[in-house]
């Protein structure tokens, strides 16, 4: 009874860790790129077995978009005559400050 | 009998003058008004004015209203995309002379004027029967392929020199509207003047295309200035390294012309 008893606080205090913090960064994916984690408890035998799977889909793309250290992705696109004439490689990094791009040299 | 001599070679003079005067045949002469129009990631509109006479054609820029650059911010699935939009202080109008021989053009790139002599180049047309009317003038279809698009071109024969808009030329009457078969380019004549002369001149002052540059070296000049103007951008975000144009980028760049996939 002890040990079903400390079984479930184990539980519970894992999930509360996961639902805490990496699931609630994870959860800014949409369902395609979702976190799953499937658990199941063992009893039959003396000792109790907890079984956690953790399948994480997603991409290593998206976890950088998502590192708060490079929150943006960006490129400039250069348009003369309304037309575009050309861009720069998308870089990742810091948000582009509002910086006054525009006056002509 | 010496003044009788005298009569008959004056008039024997005013009659060769009579003869060649009639021999010259009167010149057409005309202005055209025509809207060019861009269609590709955003739209935008260009009014250029046509002289012709049955020499040569001038395509000048008109109605240039001065702009200042400005940034617009697009967000997409992609990231961030930072729109620079070139504007213009140099208000001196683009312009394309063909004299049938040589054909010339001046854009303004940055405020920089590049101008650019083409190397001889012969549009070929297929005319079929299919005709419509612009404005008063019945116009037959044609088409032809430069520079990696399709275009059709309505002419009409009631003007029968072979000039056209921007680069198109070549066909038995004037052109008065042309477009791609992707949509992204139309140009369209919005009015139309038409005199006949003995004489019209076209004025076009030759200093203009003093030391040209060809295709190449004007597609390459292009990009260093985009590249000098991304280095402007990069020193005001206080970066020291600066950002130049991805060359590799399949949707970085629109343009009418695809070198790259020349006919």
């Amino acid at each position: 009874m002890k040990n079903i008893f400390l079984t479930l606080v184990l539980l519970l205090t894992v999930s509360f860790a996961f639902a805490g913090n990496s699931l609630e960064k994870f959860s800014k994916f949409n369902s395609s790129e979702a976190l799953v984690l499937t658990t199941s408890i063992d009893l039959t035998s003396d000792s109790i077995k907890l079984n956690a799977n953790l399948v994480i889909q997603n991409t290593l793309e998206m976890k950088i978009l998502e590192n708060e250290n490079y929150p943006c992705r960006w490129r400039i696109c250069t348009y003369v005559n309304g037309v575009k004439i050309g861009c720069t490689p998308w870089e990742y990094g810091e948000c582009l400050p509002e910086v006054d791009l525009g006056t002509v040299k | 009998m010496v003044f009788k001599k005298y009569i008959f070679n004056l008039a024997l003079l005013l009659l060769i003058i009579a003869l060649k005067a009639s021999a010259q045949k009167a010149s057409v002469c005309g202005e055209i008004l025509y809207k060019q129009e861009t269609n590709f990631s955003m739209y935008y509109e260009r009014n250029f004015l046509m002289a012709f006479n049955n020499k040569e054609s001038y395509y000048e820029e008109t109605n240039i209203k001065a702009s200042r650059s400005i940034v617009k911010n697009e967000y997409s699935e992609d990231g961030l995309t930072k729109k620079n939009l070139i504007g213009r202080k140099n208000l001196t109008p683009s312009f394309y002379y063909n004299n049938k021989n040589d054909f010339y053009f001046m854009e303004m790139w940055f405020d920089e004027p590049l101008t650019v002599k083409e190397a001889q180049y012969q549009l070929i047309w297929k005319l079929y029967p299919e005709t419509k009317k612009i404005g008063s003038f019945l116009c037959t279809k044609a088409t032809t392929r430069f520079r990696g698009r399709d275009y059709i071109a309505w002419f009409t024969n009631k003007i029968p020199v072979p000039f056209g808009p921007w680069k198109f030329k070549d066909l038995p009457g004037l052109i008065l509207e042309v477009y791609d078969t992707d949509n992204v380019f139309h140009i369209l004549a919005q009015k139309i003047k038409i005199t006949k002369a003995l004489n019209c001149y076209i004025d076009f002052d030759t200093i203009k295309v003093n030391s040209p540059l060809t295709i190449r070296t004007y597609l390459k000049r292009i990009k260093e200035l985009v590249n000098e103007d991304l280095a402007r951008i990069s020193s005001k975000m206080g970066r020291n390294k600066a950002i130049r144009i991805d060359e590799n980028c399949e949707d970085c760049s629109e343009s009418i012309e695809l070198f790259k996939k020349e006919n």
